[in-house]
């Protein structure tokens, strides 16, 4: 009930509440002193050590539509539990222990994992029938091509493919605005001074010139520039995708010359975003550790303590790891999102449908049939 | 062979010589039958002949002596003289003897046998002033000359029958008038020799009398005989034996559908056609194609003309199999086996009789195919390649050929030539030295296979070719046969390239065209834009990368010290 008159007295109070956090980059250089706004004292003193009543990792679920019911489609029902469970919950529930022992902190709502989910389906989907065209000279694409039954097929999958990440595209842009609009959350997301700090830091820890390694928050620098290269990245292959897929519809009302260079385009963007997936965040999240808090939705202590110390802090503080509206106010704010949500994502499904089927672009060859037969005298008896 | 045969033959005739003395000395006879004793080397000698013509053997050999005084006198008179002699019968000879041949035949010096006039013309019988002819006519006279011959040579085929007649010389055959004598074919004073007998020229003696001179033959099976027995079958043309019918103009022949063609054949024609005797090559025989052939000839099999020619045009493949096997597979045995009978056989390309050099000049190929194909030929006329080929007999530009195959030429509607044309295409325009002198970038190809259309016939096709494809190939945009050149008005590039892109987008809009890089790679002049962009990715993707894999490093190098 607090955080809700907290909630209620901040938003007023604060000119750009979603940027609170990120402005506040001295935090970076003082790391205690940390989360002025979101969780100051909470008042159910939270004892530190790991000794919470433990939630065993069943919870997960429950606990993830309670904290990420924003599924845009079927809101209502979800609305009320979550209502119900930030209330009845203490913020320390979150921290809960694997059957191991080892305890596991929240990262990941359900939304977030179904985003990344729909992003590594359709992405690798991308990869693996985009490529080939790429490089089309390879053996080796050749091979994947003929695997996939044939060129024209490895473009349907494409096309198929496609339209799932721009969906989810849709999806996350939907959440985000939840996010942003019902939930007032901060953008923890937005790139600061502090994550160049934390780069220098975590290189030259690395290297051996610090002792310590920089604490970091709930996304890291790593973390940042993969987000805002897979929208950079997700923006072009988009537009320059649909570009491709209707060049005629596209050339109605831009250049003809800018067709082969939506091809360049499409297909540089798609090698710059393997390689760092590749390198940057399979490395990350497979050889460095495994890391699989984006299916889980939860994450160890010890990838905690080494990439989010600070987080860690908050959340054993007993931070609440994502932000807890009053029922009353997130109904109500719901209740307008959900209405133009629903019209946006209406109009953005039928745009997508649009865009996908209104160019006939797979053309039929013209077969000329001609008399080929026209002797100029009787032929040789 | 021939230099070793003359060795042997003179070694035989050297000891010839000596029994010949020995023999005169006994006996002073100069018309003594000595067959037996002559008869091993003579044999010897007829086995490398054909048998034929072993009766050419000498019974006797006439002693070679020098031109004596009477062959000096004779040739003095006969050598130049318009005298003749007047047969009782009317008929009229000239006396004049060409000595020239005489010198060149088979009895004169050049063929190192010198036999004088005496040795025919009998000195007691040609006495100076000569004595009258008691012959009452020409022909007496000719038989009663001929029977000088046997003197010295084992006479054959006195009665005409045939090579394998053994029933030696009959004079009174001969005399009845009935027999054909020596000189009938062998001449008088041109007599040829072996050799030159080997030679198919000599059929026509033959044919002079049977064919030109119309003689019943009174036996036809054996003249074929002759033909399958290698006598006419030489490997050189033997044709003029055929040529004595077949030679004059104006004869035909009827089929049984009513067709009726001409069966009198161009000598010079077939001559100078590639199988005849004017090429460097090995010069063909009637008998190669026209084979079987009786005389007379037996009616043919075919119901129709075309039927023949059909059926000829197999015989073709005996020598030349590569090209028959290819023929096989193409396009007009497909058609001809289907039943089209207008489709083209190795005759109606190649020629029967007068087969010229397919290909010389190159534009003959062409209008080879333009005797069938000719609304096609004149599109191609019109196009960059056919004019150069028609006006300049430029050695460069394809012929039809050069796209559509020799023999095996393929059906060009299929998804397999639409697929693979590309390549066709580059086969000449991406070869910088055929393309150099006349300025044509040879990027054409390169550029093509990186676009759009081009990677995906040219490689992602390539796997199954027989999957048809909706992607333009070069003849979409530069036309199929009427290929311009690209800055020509009339192609289907300069301003109808937005025209040429409807064919297959019919919704395309001006705009929609200008997407078609012409074959250029991106530069400052040619899209920018595409430079520009290679640039920015160029330098992003390596720093994106080494960027990463330093802090990847630096980990990996953090782990590596245990922190």
């Amino acid at each position: 009930m607090n955080e809700e008159s907290r909630d209620l007295e901040k938003i007023p109070a604060e000119p750009a509440p979603v940027l609170s956090e990120t402005d506040t980059p001295v935090t970076a250089t003082t790391p205690p002193v940390e989360e002025p706004v979101e969780t100051p004292a909470p008042e159910t003193e939270v004892p530190v050590a790991p000794a919470p009543e433990p939630v065993i990792s069943e919870g997960d679920a429950p606990e993830a539509e309670a904290a990420a019911p924003s599924v845009a489609t079927p809101p209502v029902a979800e609305a009320e539990a979550e209502v119900v469970k930030p209330a009845a919950a203490a913020s320390t529930d979150e921290i809960f222990y694997t059957p191991g022992g080892e305890p596991e902190y929240p990262r990941f709502r359900l939304m977030a994992r179904i985003e990344h989910m729909t992003l590594l389906v359709s992405f690798t989907i991308l990869c693996l029938t985009g490529l080939p065209q790429k490089f089309p000279f390879s053996p080796v694409s050749q091979w994947m091509i003929g695997a996939m039954g044939g060129i024209d097929m490895a473009r349907m999958i494409h096309r198929w493919a496609a339209t799932a990440l721009v969906l989810g595209s849709i999806y996350h842009l939907l959440t985000s605005s939840y996010r942003l609009f019902v939930k007032h959350e901060d953008m923890r997301m937005l790139p600061d001074l502090k994550d160049g700090f934390d780069l220098r830091d975590t290189v030259a820890y690395n290297l051996g010139i610090i002792d310590e390694p920089p604490k970091m928050r709930k996304f890291n620098f790593g973390e940042k520039f993969e987000y805002w290269a897979v929208v950079w990245g997700t923006g072009v292959m988009i537009a320059t995708g649909f570009i491709l897929w209707n060049p005629i519809a596209a050339t109605r009302f831009m250049p003809g010359s800018y067709i082969p260079v939506a091809v360049l385009a499409h297909g540089w963007e798609a090698v710059l975003a393997a390689v760092s997936i590749v390198i940057w965040h399979l490395y990350n999240v497979l050889a460095k550790h495994r890391n699989v808090s984006m299916f889980t939705g939860t994450l160890s202590h010890k990838i905690m303590e080494e990439e989010h110390a600070l987080e860690l802090e908050r959340l054993q503080a007993g931070g609440e790891p994502w932000k807890v509206i009053p029922a009353a106010v997130l109904a109500r704010r719901r209740k307008i999102f959900m209405a133009v949500a629903g019209v946006v994502l209406i109009l953005a499904v039928v745009l997508v449908f649009w865009m996908f089927t209104f160019e006939d672009t797979a053309i039929i060859a013209p077969q000329v049939t001609r008399d080929v037969f026209v002797p100029l005298a009787t032929p040789i008896p | 062979m021939r230099r070793s045969d003359r060795t042997g033959l003179r070694t035989i005739a050297l000891a010839l010589v000596v029994i010949a003395a020995v023999v005169l000395a006994l006996a002073r006879s100069a018309s003594a039958r000595v067959a037996s004793a002559a008869a091993p080397p003579a044999e010897a000698a007829s086995m490398l002949l054909p048998p034929a013509l072993t009766v050419y053997a000498a019974q006797t050999q006439p002693q070679p002596h020098p031109p004596t005084s009477s062959s000096t006198s004779c040739r003095s008179c006969h050598g130049d003289t318009d005298a003749e002699v007047v047969f009782p019968s009317g008929e009229s000879m000239s006396v004049r003897v060409d000595l020239a041949a005489l010198d060149a035949s088979a009895h004169g010096p050049a063929n190192n046998v010198l036999i004088d006039c005496n040795a025919c013309h009998s000195a007691t019988d040609y006495q100076f002033p000569h004595t009258p002819l008691e012959a009452a006519d020409f022909r007496a006279f000719a038989l009663e000359q001929s029977q000088s011959c046997v003197r010295c040579h084992s006479p054959h085929l006195t009665g005409h029958p045939g090579p394998e007649w053994a029933g030696g010389y009959d004079p009174a055959a001969s005399e009845s008038g009935l027999s054909v004598v020596c000189s009938d074919c062998h001449g008088s004073h041109q007599v040829q020799t072996i050799n030159a007998w080997q030679l198919p020229a000599s059929t026509s003696v033959c044919v002079d009398c049977h064919v030109n001179a119309g003689v019943a033959l009174v036996d036809p099976i054996r003249l074929s005989l002759h033909v399958e027995a290698g006598l006419f079958a030489q490997r050189e043309a033997n044709s003029d034996f055929c040529i004595g019918c077949h030679g004059p103009p104006g004869r035909t022949m009827t089929f049984p559908n009513g067709d009726t063609v001409s069966t009198s054949i161009e000598l010079e024609a077939l001559h100078e056609s590639v199988h005849g005797t004017d090429n460097s090559w090995q010069a063909l025989a009637c008998t190669d194609c026209h084979e079987n052939y009786d005389l007379p000839h037996p009616p043919l099999q075919a119901e129709s003309a075309r039927a023949f020619t059909i059926q000829q045009s197999e015989l073709c493949a005996r020598c030349h199999e590569t090209q028959h096997e290819g023929q096989m597979d193409s396009s007009h045995a497909r058609a001809l086996a289907d039943g089209n009978l207008d489709a083209a056989t190795c005759i109606d390309c190649h020629g029967s009789h007068a087969i010229p050099v397919p290909n010389e000049p190159r534009s003959r190929i062409s209008q080879t195919c333009r005797q069938c194909h000719s609304a096609i030929f004149d599109e191609y006329a019109t196009s960059v390649h056919g004019a150069a080929l028609l006006e300049n007999d430029n050695p460069d530009v394809p012929t039809c050929i050069e796209c559509h195959g020799v023999h095996s030429i393929g059906d060009p509607t299929t998804a397999m030539f639409r697929n693979r044309s590309p390549e066709l295409c580059a086969s000449c325009h991406a070869n910088a030295e055929l393309m150099e002198p006349y300025g044509v970038s040879t990027d054409v190809f390169d550029t093509y296979v990186d676009d759009f259309h081009g990677t995906t016939v040219t490689v992602f096709h390539s796997e199954d070719p027989n999957v048809p494809t909706g992607k333009a190939v070069c003849f979409d945009c530069h036309g199929v046969h009427n290929i311009k050149r690209p800055s020509d008005p009339d192609s289907g590039i300069k301003e109808n390239l937005l025209v040429t892109c409807q064919q297959c987008h019919p919704t395309a809009t001006t705009n929609f065209s200008d997407s078609w890089t012409g074959h250029h790679r991106p530069s400052l002049r040619q899209n920018p834009l595409m430079l520009l962009i290679t640039i920015f990715y160029a330098v992003v993707i390596p720093s994106t990368t080494v960027f990463l894999l330093f802090l990847v490093g630096t980990d990996i190098y953090r782990q590596a010290r245990g922190r």
